[in-house]
């Protein structure tokens, strides 16, 4: 990692090539995961309280919940909320 | 039917809806029982974005409780049963609390700056794009990148634009940039959805898809 940033100060042109091709990189794998129908994040936060549950009994949620998983994968905040709820759960399953 | 013992706490989802509506005693250890079952669970629940040795963490625990609490309260009559009241209480702890700890980590960053000056946030792709690719390679990749910025200069408007790079590319959250340009999280989700579209769409016009884009960095 030191060996790579030490390259790109003594390099600008290629660590602005790096920076570009790693946000387009980006932008097309969240164009690649685009739906016409997406929830919203205030839809998801109604039903992630029921999605977590489900996936805590072992449920299948992609096929249960399809649309609140496919937003997880594109929205980080709510991604964070659901981890910090899922483990919220496995503290309260072990006291 | 609930039961309390040093430890642990049980009420279903009713009792705990009737007591936090009724008066007086049964209300007051209710709400006793509601703080207590959030300083069991937040600190770890937290503990991922905000370390436990942070001389901040047990201030910042016990103010999210009470604020839960309150918006607990506030929102009693939304609860629908679908989960247990507990998961529905955690989920509006969480929400309080992960809130704000981005509102504090990002409150010094300009907007701006983000926009133009800054590497972007580590991202899967950096794993996805390959690092020495052959000649005919890199300009294949350059030719892909000018393409892409030239779709978003042509079809997304400026301010979707700025919400796009700060959101999506350099990952400030959403309540974040939502405070700082005076809308909401589902307002700008809606915003970057739209625009996600619109690329999607006018890559599709031009007989093009992400896939085969993305393929370009996987040489």
């Amino acid at each position: 990692m030191m060996i790579k940033k030490i390259i790109n100060w003594f390099m600008p042109k290629k660590r602005k090539m790096d920076d570009d091709a790693a946000m387009t990189v980006k932008f097309l794998k969240m164009l690649e995961m685009t739906e016409e129908r997406e929830l919203s994040c205030g839809e998801v936060y109604e039903l992630v309280d029921q999605f977590v549950e489900l996936k805590a009994r072992g449920e299948n949620v992609e096929e249960a919940m399809p649309l609140v998983k496919h937003h997880l994968d594109l929205c980080r905040e709510c991604l964070e909320e659901y981890e910090a709820l899922a483990a919220a759960l496995v503290i309260e399953e072990n006291v | 039917m609930r039961y309390n013992c040093a430890m642990q706490i049980n009420r279903d989802n009713e009792t705990w809806l009737a007591d936090l509506r009724a008066e007086g005693a049964e209300k007051e250890a209710a709400l006793d029982d509601l703080h207590i079952v959030l300083l069991r669970v937040l600190p770890s629940a937290l503990s991922r974005w905000l370390p436990t040795t942070s001389s901040h963490f047990e201030t910042f625990i016990e103010d999210t409780a009470q604020e839960t609490i309150l918006r607990v309260l506030d929102r009693l009559d939304t609860f629908q049963g679908r989960s247990k009241f507990t998961t529905w209480v955690y989920k509006i702890g969480v929400n309080i609390g992960l809130g704000q700890l981005r509102l504090r980590k990002w409150q010094e960053v300009s907007l701006d700056g983000l926009e133009e000056g800054s590497q972007p946030d580590e991202m899967p792709s950096e794993r996805f794009a390959s690092p020495n690719p052959s000649p005919e390679g890199m300009l294949e990749r350059k030719n892909v990148i000018e393409m892409v910025q030239q779709v978003m200069k042509e079809e997304l408007t400026p301010h979707q634009h700025k919400v796009m790079m700060a959101v999506a590319v350099q990952g400030t959250p959403l309540n974040v940039v939502a405070e700082r340009i005076g809308s909401n999280r589902n307002a700008l989700y809606k915003l970057i959805h739209d625009a996600r579209l619109r690329l999607k769409r006018r890559l599709e016009r031009e007989g093009l898809s992400p896939a085969d884009l993305l393929a370009v960095f996987n040489e």
